[in-house]
């Protein structure tokens, strides 16, 4: 059984705010976690993982990083011509990348990337695909060559769905802490090829990808910074007991406190 | 000469970083060894760097090894930790590797890449310290292997090590004749002494070891017989590279801090950094960190061409430590009280750097050292 998964590279400082992490580009969070739930399932499965990424020059460390996390091949759809191209273009050349790998069970995609947040990726390169679509996922229960389990959360119910292979899901949540890879995966990473395909390797005309095609773009992603309002608690422990139990049975009388 | 880094070096360092960063700093272990930590380390892949494949290591090149270990001081706040595992890597299993017979290889080398055993060395004495040669340790010849008697001092990793690269005297003549040894911790009359107390670096532990008739198979010769004094120096060699290469790394660490300290604390309405006394230290800890990796990246290329690097390492060892605990006195200065307390780690640093003139042999023995080779130039 094969799964494909994608990947985005995004810039670290959008995803680690405060640059602990060493590289220019990490994986996209959320594809992360897609890859992570791929590993899962090919650590009690018999199965192969391709990642897939669109991307530029400086990302290649990106999918070296997938294959030392576990993916057994890496597509690169790599060209000048794709730069800028927003979600139609995206999941066109993903699916002409998709369609060059070949057979495939199931494609695993994350919600959305931090640097773009537009989150129609999954959904548009299924309907390219023309296979089915399930998003919002929160776990694969079981895995098996005909069709999937998956468990789809949502605000205020979640559902258990069956889905027939081929399939794409979606998963909705992220991880930010990329698991260390040991220095040996990374050196046999690092010596496997990663597949290189520009739009001539994917037979379509420069001109129908990357900005020129674009419907859409993405101006700027700025981080919301939510303050929540504090109150520092002063006086004795007894003082203070008094306060947070007043806050909490919203007694609390801030005019009179002090 | 180029100074770039492959992305394969740019990957290794990075990856050691992040994971350092995420495994090895744990305040509760500053003081102590971790055996958990050891345990990560190895699974890590670090033991093996150079080592060959066919052992389990990575068999990159010193180069890679040198970048990897610089990182590794620059992520890595345990210092004594550090040290345990260079002493383990540099002078013990990197010395069965190069110098080792086969049969020696075969029977350690794997388990010490993937961390189930521990090396260590063993050279000074009570009363051989500077004068290591003057050694009284002496293995006595039979026809099966050696009889080892005498004491070692001041060894590193003494109470966790399991394979101890032991010197010792095997020919009484003038001068007298050299032998190292590997010793196995479970040999008959191999004793530990009691773990000393030191100043720092007190995650690495010291002890003194023993051996009361310890018997020695003839196979666990290390090298040639009679040729310790030339494997002496060659295990110096690589020490008073590989030890000190992470000190660079913690003097880019050190600072960072220093360099965020004196844009934020102000006295007399000025950030601390806008007097000259303070932004000068910082200048030179930059330029110590900047001659310290140049010369690094030299001895690594000597060493990567399969070169002998005597002089260049005693000089290495000598700027780098002088400069290492320059660079830990001055930060411990601009931090003022605060780096003198135990909450701000400074004071710690300190401890832990003074040692650094000491180990891998004294700091005037290095001007020695350096003044001797000059006549071979
Ligand atoms: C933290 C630490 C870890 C160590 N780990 C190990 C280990 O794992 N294995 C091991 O075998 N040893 C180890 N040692 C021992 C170390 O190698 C010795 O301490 C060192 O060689 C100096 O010997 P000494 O301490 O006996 O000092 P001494 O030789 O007594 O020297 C005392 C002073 O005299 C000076 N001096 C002596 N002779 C001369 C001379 N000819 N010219 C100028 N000055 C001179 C020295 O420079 C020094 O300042 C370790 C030491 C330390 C501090």
């Amino acid at each position: 059984m094969k799964i494909i998964v994608c990947v985005k590279a995004v810039r670290q400082e959008l995803v680690f705010i405060n640059k602990v992490q060493q590289s220019t580009y990490v994986i996209n969070p959320y594809d992360l976690l897609a890859l992570q739930n791929a590993i899962n399932i090919k650590n009690t499965e018999a199965c192969t993982i391709d990642c897939i990424s669109m991307g530029p020059d400086s990302i290649r460390e990106v999918l070296v990083k997938c294959l030392a996390l576990g993916s057994d091949n890496a597509y690169w759809l790599n060209d000048k011509a794709f730069a800028g191209a927003d979600t139609i273009v995206t999941t066109y050349v993903l699916s002409k990348g998709i369609s060059k790998i070949g057979e495939y069970d199931l494609i695993i995609c994350g919600e959305q990337t931090v640097d773009g947040e537009t989150g129609q990726v999954g959904i548009g390169l299924a309907e390219r695909l023309n296979i089915p679509c399930i998003t919002n996922v929160e776990e694969i229960i079981d895995f098996t060559d005909k069709y999937i389990i998956v468990c789809v959360k949502y605000e205020d119910h979640e559902e258990v769905l069956k889905i027939q292979l081929p399939a794409l899901v979606v998963f909705k949540n992220f991880k930010l802490i990329s698991n260390t890879v040991s220095l040996l995966h990374l050196k046999k990473a690092q010596r496997k090829e990663i597949v290189r395909w520009s739009s001539n390797d994917l037979c379509f005309e420069k001109n129908w990808c990357g900005l020129a095609q674009a419907k859409t773009r993405v101006v700027n992603v700025t981080p919301e910074l939510i303050v929540k309002e504090g109150r520092l608690i002063s006086g004795n422990a007894k003082k203070k007991a008094v306060v947070i139990s007043q806050l909490i049975q919203g007694r609390f009388d801030a005019d009179n406190y002090g | 000469m180029d100074f770039s880094m492959s992305q394969e070096q740019n990957m290794f360092k990075r990856e050691t970083i992040d994971f350092i960063r995420n495994n090895l700093n744990l305040e509760e272990f500053y003081e102590k060894y971790s055996p958990e930590m050891w345990q990560k380390v190895a699974e890590f892949g670090l033991l093996g760097i150079t080592i060959g494949e066919e052992y389990g290591g990575l068999n990159e090149s010193y180069l890679t090894a040198a970048i990897i270990f610089e990182a590794f001081g620059y992520a890595c706040k345990n210092n004594g930790f550090t040290f345990v595992i260079n002493n383990h890597i540099w002078v013990s299993q990197n010395l069965i590797y190069l110098y080792g017979a086969r049969f020696l290889k075969d029977k350690y080398l794997k388990l010490m890449v993937s961390g189930e055993r521990i090396g260590a060395i063993a050279i000074t004495e009570v009363e051989a310290g500077s004068d290591a040669l003057s050694m009284h340790a002496r293995a006595e010849k039979d026809d099966q292997g050696y009889v080892l008697n005498g004491n070692k001092m001041f060894i590193s990793n003494g109470p966790i090590a399991d394979i101890f690269i032991v010197f010792a005297v095997t020919e009484h003549s003038q001068p007298k004749k050299i032998t190292a040894f590997v010793v196995e911790r479970e040999f008959k009359g191999v004793k530990i002494g009691k773990e000393i107390g030191k100043m720092g670096l007190n995650a690495c532990p010291t002890s003194e070891v023993i051996f009361n008739n310890c018997y020695i198979p003839k196979e666990n010769v290390l090298g040639q017989y009679n040729q310790g004094e030339l494997l002496l120096t060659y295990a110096l060699e690589w020490e008073r590279f590989y030890e000190f290469v992470p000190h660079i790394g913690v003097m880019q660490r050190i600072m960072e801090q220093c360099s965020e300290h004196v844009r934020t604390r102000k006295q007399f309405g000025i950030i601390i950094g806008d007097n000259q006394s303070l932004s000068h230290k910082i200048a030179e800890m930059k330029v110590a960190i900047e001659m310290s990796k140049q010369m690094m990246y030299k001895i690594a290329w000597l060493k990567d061409c399969g070169k002998t690097a005597f002089t260049e390492t005693s000089i290495f060892k000598l700027y780098v430590s002088e400069n290492y605990i320059k660079t830990c006195r001055d930060a411990l200065q601009i931090f003022g009280a605060y780096g003198y307390t135990k909450e701000y780690d400074i004071e710690r640093e300190l401890r832990d750097a003074l040692a650094c003139s000491i180990y891998s042999g004294t700091n005037e023995m290095q001007k020695n050292t350096i003044y001797k080779m000059l006549s071979f130039i």
